[in-house]
């Protein structure tokens, strides 16, 4: 018998496929053909047995994010795949993970750890577009955009402000809760119940919050 | 102007105020309300402080799945415990990430190619060109350039043929360096072929496939920050 190691490529993916099959149907399987496959393609740089794991898991991959993800879009679920693909080849082909199989214990975490670039690039692109479509609706953006350091920075000064302007922690919870998370009052009671004692409760703090908040000249200043 | 101590506007009145879909009686209530101008000013100076602030704090997806899956280093773990204590956000993102990997839902064998879509509308970069720059001989065979050129990008194809069989080999050159390209992963899609081949970009921006068919062919470039180029329907020989 031949060594998993001197298979060929083309039948080492298709031994990877069926034992990928066998692990989906959650039956006994071997993962030391996928695991030579990923080698070949991560270790070894083989654009053949890439092109094999792009075959054998993308489709899955879709199929599972368009189930998951109802709201997005055909064409968009494509991109996410492919970015979390890429996301996937880079990290994996990084000397952090030089052995895979010491790293990835099982086939199962290599796919997990597939899935998750996918879902990290979906959520990265909700976070970003929720951004962005608040700042649309509100009309007001932020004058100046300035380089991820100093925007960083600038963040932190302008949420230090608002806690000496409101020196109650339970209220820069709320502030937090209001400003951050973009929760609603029935949220932030769902979630803080034992901090909370109801919506009105809430609704009142936020608009003394607000009010002193928008009085502060300093506040407005950081925010041109 | 009277100032009225009625019941304050609500959120599906502020939130119409401030999209301009507000009711033309609502808008002359505000108007002649100094309570409720108050209130508005309030909300709009509430609305840019949120579209700045939003999740400024939290650890970014990649911190939150590899803390899921134990793939960061304890100080790192401890942060984003202490975190996820006063974030339900990141509590959901994380809970999602747990719901996403569970396998004992859909997943099934069905096969669900993946179809080629006629644009993207995330991240586009639109081709804006594809023409043949040149062609010539060379000792061992034929080859040929063709150049793309989308926004910012110029990429050179290059098609040879020796003994092993026609091979196609490309070039990146960002323009404007506003893309890495590196590491990217190139698909190759084939006329008469079903799957497509995959390959990645070098250190040196460039990339290679073996033994192509020259006709009709279909490239698509993602970098590792998402950004897409089609190429679509190159003819790599001559007619």
């Amino acid at each position: 018998m031949i060594p998993i190691s001197e298979l060929p490529t083309n039948e080492l993916a298709h031994h990877c496929a069926e034992e990928t099959d066998k692990f989906k149907r959650d039956h006994d399987n071997n993962p030391d053909f996928c695991f030579e496959l990923f080698r070949r393609a991560l270790a070894d740089h083989d654009d053949e047995a890439l092109s094999y794991i792009y075959h054998i898991y993308l489709p899955s991959l879709y199929k599972k994010i368009r189930y998951k993800f109802q709201t997005i879009i055909e064409e968009d679920i494509e991109h996410f795949i492919l970015h979390g693909f890429t996301k996937f080849v880079r990290e994996l082909r990084s000397p952090k993970y030089k052995n895979l199989k010491k790293n990835f214990k099982t086939l199962a975490a290599v796919i997990s750890y597939l899935k998750t670039c996918a879902f990290n690039v979906i959520k990265e692109h909700l976070r970003k577009k929720r951004v962005v479509t608040v700042s649309i609706e509100q009309i007001i953006v932020p004058k100046k955009i300035f380089d991820p350091i100093d925007w960083g920075i600038q963040l932190e000064q302008i949420w230090e402000r608002i806690c000496e302007l409101i020196p109650d922690e339970k209220d820069q919870f709320l502030a937090r809760c209001i400003f951050v998370e973009h929760l609603k009052p029935s949220e932030i009671l769902e979630f803080h119940s034992d901090i909370f004692r109801d919506t009105e409760e809430i609704r009142i703090a936020s608009q003394r919050i607000k009010r002193i908040l928008r009085k502060d000249p300093t506040l407005r200043d950081l925010l041109k | 102007m009277v100032t009225n101590h009625n019941q304050p506007l609500t959120d599906d009145e502020i939130a119409a105020l401030l999209d301009g879909t507000a009711p033309e009686a609502l808008r002359r209530r505000v108007e002649n309300n100094v309570a409720y101008q108050e209130q508005l000013e309030d909300a709009q100076f509430a609305a840019q402080l949120g579209s700045i602030l939003y999740r400024f704090d939290c650890p970014s997806t990649e911190q939150l799945s590899d803390y899921h899956l134990k793939m960061m280093d304890p100080v790192s773990m401890q942060n984003i415990v202490l975190h996820l204590d006063i974030c339900a956000s990141c509590r959901m993102e994380i809970e999602e990430l747990v719901e996403f990997l569970d396998d004992a839902d859909e997943f099934d064998t069905e096969n669900v190619v993946i179809q080629p879509s006629p644009h993207y509308t995330l991240a586009r970069i639109y081709v804006q060109s594809v023409q043949a720059r040149g062609s010539g001989r060379k000792a061992r065979g034929s080859f040929k350039t063709v150049t793309a050129k989308a926004n910012g990008l110029h990429v050179v194809l290059t098609v040879s043929e020796d003994k092993v069989g026609v091979q196609l080999a490309g070039q990146l050159a960002s323009m404007d360096g506003t893309v890495d390209w590196e590491a990217g992963i190139v698909e190759l899609r084939l006329e008469g072929e079903d799957e497509p081949r995959v390959t990645t970009v070098d250190d040196v921006l460039q990339f290679r496939f073996q033994q192509v068919q020259t006709t009709a062919v279909d490239i698509r470039l993602i970098s590792t920050e998402g950004n897409i180029v089609r190429i679509e329907k190159i003819k790599l020989t001559e007619n």
